[in-house]
């Protein structure tokens, strides 16, 4: 299974101007989370989501990756 | 044959004159933005601007009536820049600095607390066409403020039509560096204060942009003032009221 992991370091407080993955404009204060997608796993990553596919990726793959977000939400949110 | 130095001239010791040292860069005293002296530029496109003055190191830009928001008024994002400008070209002890100088500038920016007529945005950086209405050729980045009304003043970096601030009620200035150069853009950091120079809140943001110019282009230095999002108003007589500085040097990197 390819990995996710997160550079928790840089996860931090900020207001952020930026265009989202559609290309819509992101404008607001929140937490930013760096997520790091080693370059051996992009390619099995890709393959494993088919954007087309509503039921894409599958529960376990999704669960890789929102564990991660979701982990370092949490310890940002325990660190004073 | 080349005639070689034997003596220091200055103190006739051997081995000839001592490579010239650089002036020192300890404290720099930053030059102070005064839009009204004379070597700023105004380019105005949709006629935003009524009027600037500057007293008591503050400039005041009073604006026109911007009855529809768009986000061709906010630097920090879209793809077209309409907003209004000033810019001059950036020069360092009389030579022209380009696109292609290892380039270090850094901003300092303080809002007036009691200016807070819109949601303002302003930003204070480098860029290399400013006569320019498309993000990509502006190719901007430095300083970037914002606040929604009497809000917290956020403070950060704007990079090209994205920014990253750090928002906090005790923030009273912040300073932005950006690193460009190589026809990069680089990255730019900040720190944002308190009075007293307690730090409040710090951040940084990249350009993602390493190839950004082509050739060997101008580096103006550019005051961009615009709304903080792409739905914000102006009404004709809101005022800007800012104090803001900035500092360059380049480094020999070859």
């Amino acid at each position: 299974m390819p990995a996710v992991h997160v550079d928790q370091l840089e996860v931090h407080l900020a207001a952020v101007d930026t265009s989202d993955t559609d290309g819509t404009a992101v404008e607001l204060e929140g937490v930013i989370i760096p997520v790091i997608i080693p370059e051996a796993d992009v390619v099995e990553w890709l393959t494993a989501y088919d954007q087309a596919n509503q039921y894409s990726p599958s529960a376990t793959d999704s669960r890789v990756i929102a564990r991660a977000v979701l982990d370092a939400l949490k310890k940002a949110a325990a660190t004073p | 044959m080349p005639v070689a130095p034997c003596f220091n001239p200055t103190t006739g010791a051997s081995g000839g004159a001592p490579p010239a040292a650089s002036a020192s860069l300890y404290n720099l005293t930053p030059t102070v933005i005064d839009l009204t002296d004379g070597t700023w530029t105004l380019l105005d496109p949709d006629n935003l601007v009524s009027g600037v003055t500057f007293g008591s190191g503050q400039n005041t830009v009073t604006w026109n009536a911007l009855a529809a928001g768009s986000v061709d008024y906010n630097w920090g994002g879209g793809t077209t820049h309409r907003a209004p400008r000033w810019y001059k070209l950036l020069s360092i002890g009389g030579s022209q600095v380009t696109s292609v100088n290892h380039l270090v500038f850094t901003s300092r920016f303080q809002g007036d607390p009691a200016s807070t007529d819109f949601n303002q945005a302003v930003a204070v950086g480098v860029a290399i066409d400013p006569t320019s209405t498309t993000a990509a050729t502006i190719d901007g980045s430095g300083g970037y403020f914002t606040r929604i009304g009497g809000g917290n003043a956020e403070l950060g970096t704007w990079q090209v039509n994205s920014s990253t601030k750090g928002g906090n009620a005790n923030n009273v200035f912040g300073v932005t560096t950006v690193m460009r150069g190589h026809n990069a853009l680089g990255s730019g950091v900040y720190l944002n204060s308190t009075a007293t120079n307690t730090i409040q809140t710090s951040g940084s943001r990249n350009s993602n942009q390493n190839a950004a110019v082509t050739g060997t282009q101008n580096a103006y230095v550019m005051v961009g003032v615009g709304t903080r999002g792409n739905s914000d108003t102006v009404s004709a007589g809101d005022t800007q009221v800012f104090k803001a500085s900035f500092n360059a040097i380049t480094v020999d990197v070859s």
